[in-house]
């Protein structure tokens, strides 16, 4: 009853005016840059950061989101229309919705999609409500050696999601480790790293490092690899019959189901539950044969599992302050920027402001059904931008984001270096995933390490013999040996769908 | 593949650098696992012994492919007028720097021709301008112009 009247409490913050114009912008923005080519979630989340600083948390933070997950709406319709999944964990949904398109069921599959979207986006958010404060008061029982295995946790398993070479993700951990040390130390208040340089003496900000490897690199792709706008065809009826709705619920269900019950897992992307939640529509449907060529079920349950995903992902950011995918690792720097650390302390010390986002996510789901269904005629036609025009848009606003965290240059230089190291790292698959995650994580795992040893007066022991600790380190290391093998299986069904290998390190 | 092998290298480099920090800082630390040279220490014990591995384990062979020479002076100017943009927001402000920024990148991205450029970039500042500035009352340089 509690964690109801405290949601009632949320939504009374999140129906106010300024924080429902913020979930829409941050819908509509998603939504746009899940279309888009050269411009993510990630690097978008990353170039707005500093805004939330002038926002306010509250409002920023319910923007932000917004975009995380109306991105995941976003990035079906290229899937259906074109075959272009922008994100691996759209490939399932092309797999069927593109064949639906060519049949003229493009518009219906899209409102399944987006219906599905509605669904296991709304289910997961239910999920957040009961489940992340219920881990969060156990954790509040953690202490540092805890909390020690608990980013022991996320690292093993989130630095397993580094791509084909587990030496290169295990050094771009590393590297991302060393980078959030620079600066003063932790325990005893050294300089770290500086050599000299003043400016290093503050440290290295993640969000110019972030803007650098993800917005300005991504621009330089995209204009090598000459993007060009996408020319979507006219989009008749986008409205499903509800008999098509009602056939669909059961793959809309088990796909929310699937996808948010693995999106608890760190490390387990929705690249991973929409490959399942396909996979297991296919075994329990009665027409397995109509996958692959034009079968509703197989826009619903992928579109469906997204979204769950993307919801259940913030039980163990705002519970534990484990970022689960490298969007929620920029959201989790987004929330230290404004002086919140998420974990179970954040329930406590500001609860209104954890429910008011908790609500907004529900306002903003009901938002993007409302308001996309029939916005995708629009959508479409943005997608029409020539990428001459997007390319220089994103660099300012790159430049921009970066200048504002400290309103200082050197920032901003840091994000072009960093624009030109991802450059090269993309060319010679060196994968930036791990280096964020470990740059996020990073102190805390230090913190957490030192207070241990502090504690234990130098002895190891103390990992192995708290039950917790040593629960959460096995629980590590089922979870690095089951991440590798759906890791592996992932990737041979992308390779089965899209022919080629693909880094999956969402 | 050589290019991994040049990374385990840079990789052993970094470590290097690393263990050189721990060492420093060794001297005012509490105890030999308590302090702040201890996860510098960790961490450039991790990246040696990993760039020794990428140095000598046989990886992944695939081809790296670079566009051709015009595409790569372009990807070079780029980075060259961001760099550019630095001084000339010091200099001259906000938004004339802006401005002219935004015609060298539409015309090396976009290939647009001057007069478009000045178009789409004059768009562009005023957007960019109006947001940043003011509506959200976000402080940049006003250059020699205070403008």
């Amino acid at each position: 009853m509690e964690t109801l009247s405290l949601l009632l409490d949320g939504f009374s913050v999140a129906l106010s005016p300024t924080n429902i114009m913020m979930a829409l912008w941050g819908a509509l923005i998603g939504t746009l840059v899940g279309m888009l080519p050269g411009l993510g979630p990630t690097s978008t989340i990353a170039i707005l950061l500093p805004v939330t600083t002038v926002l306010g948390p509250t409002e920023g933070i319910i923007m932000l989101a917004g975009i995380y997950y109306g991105s995941m709406y976003g990035g079906s319709t290229t899937a259906i229309l074109l075959n272009i999944p922008g994100e691996v964990s759209a490939v399932p949904t092309s797999l069927d919705g593109y064949p639906l398109a060519k049949q003229g069921r493009g518009g219906p599959a899209l409102g399944i999609a987006a219906i599905g979207s509605f669904v296991a986006g709304t289910m997961g958010v239910i999920g957040l409500v009961f489940f992340a404060p219920l881990l969060a008061d156990q954790a509040l029982k953690f202490g540092s050696p805890e909390y020690f295995a608990l980013m022991f946790l996320a690292l093993t398993v989130i630095v397993n999601l580094a791509g084909a070479s587990l030496i290169k993700g295990l050094i771009m951990g590393l590297f991302g480790y060393l980078l959030s040390m620079t600066g003063i130390g932790l325990t005893g208040g050294q300089v770290r790293f500086s050599f000299g340089i003043e400016p290093l003496e503050a440290g290295i900000d993640i969000i110019s490092v972030v803007i650098g490897l993800f917005a300005i690199s991504e621009v330089i792709k995209g204009m090598e690899e000459n993007t060009k706008s996408i020319a979507v065809g006219k989009i008749t009826n986008i409205y499903p019959k509800f008999k098509e709705i009602r056939e669909n619920s059961g793959a809309m269900f088990r796909g929310g189901l699937v996808g948010f019950f693995l999106g608890l897992l760190p490390g387990c992307s929705a690249a991973v539950t929409t490959f399942l939640a396909y996979d297991l529509e296919k075994k329990v449907s009665k027409n397995p044969e109509r996958f692959g060529h034009g079968e509703m079920k197989g826009v619903a349950a992928p579109e469906a599992a997204n979204n769950a995903t993307s919801s259940s992902g913030f039980i163990p950011l705002l519970a534990l302050g484990i970022p689960s995918s490298t969007t929620l690792a920029v959201l989790l720097a987004g929330f230290m920027l404004n002086g919140l650390t998420p974990g179970p302390t954040l329930f406590e010390e500001h609860s209104e402001f954890v429910w008011a986002v908790i609500a907004s996510m529900f306002v903003g789901n009901v938002m993007l059904l409302v308001l996309n269904l029939p916005l995708i005629g629009l959508w479409a036609k943005l997608t029409k931008i020539p990428y001459g025009i997007m390319g220089p848009v994103i660099l300012i606003l790159s430049f921009v984001g970066a200048y504002s965290i400290n309103n200082s240059l050197f920032d901003v230089f840091v994000a072009i270096i960093f624009g030109v190291i991802g450059y090269f790292l993309q060319k010679y698959r060196w994968p930036v995933v791990p280096l964020l995650l470990a740059f996020v994580l990073g102190p805390m795992f230090e913190k957490s390490f030192i207070q241990s040893m502090a504690m234990s007066k130098g002895s190891f022991a103390i990992f192995f013999t708290r039950p917790i600790s040593l629960t959460i380190l096995l629980l590590a290391l089922v979870l690095f040996v089951v991440s590798i093998v759906m890791m592996k299986r992932t990737k041979s069904r992308v390779k089965d769908a899209v022919g080629s290998d693909v880094e999956i390190t969402e | 593949m050589l290019a991994d092998r040049v990374g385990g290298l840079i990789s052993i480099i970094f470590g290097g650098l690393s263990l050189y920090e721990a060492l420093r800082l060794y001297p005012t630390s509490l105890s030999f696992y308590v302090g702040d040279h201890i996860m510098p220490g960790v961490i450039g014990i991790g990246l040696i012994v990993l760039g020794l591995l990428a140095v000598f384990v046989k990886g992944q062979s695939f081809k790296v492919e670079y566009p051709d020479r015009q595409m790569m002076l372009k990807i070079a100017g780029i980075f060259g007028v961001l760099l550019g943009y630095c001084v000339l927001l010091y200099y001259l402000g906000f938004a004339i720097a802006t401005f002219l920024i935004s015609i060298a990148l539409f015309r090396i991205i976009g290939s647009y021709n001057y007069r478009k450029s000045v178009l789409f970039s004059a768009i562009q500042t005023v957007c960019v301008y109006a947001i940043f500035v003011y509506w959200l009352n976000m402080p940049f340089p006003g250059g020699i112009f205070n403008f």
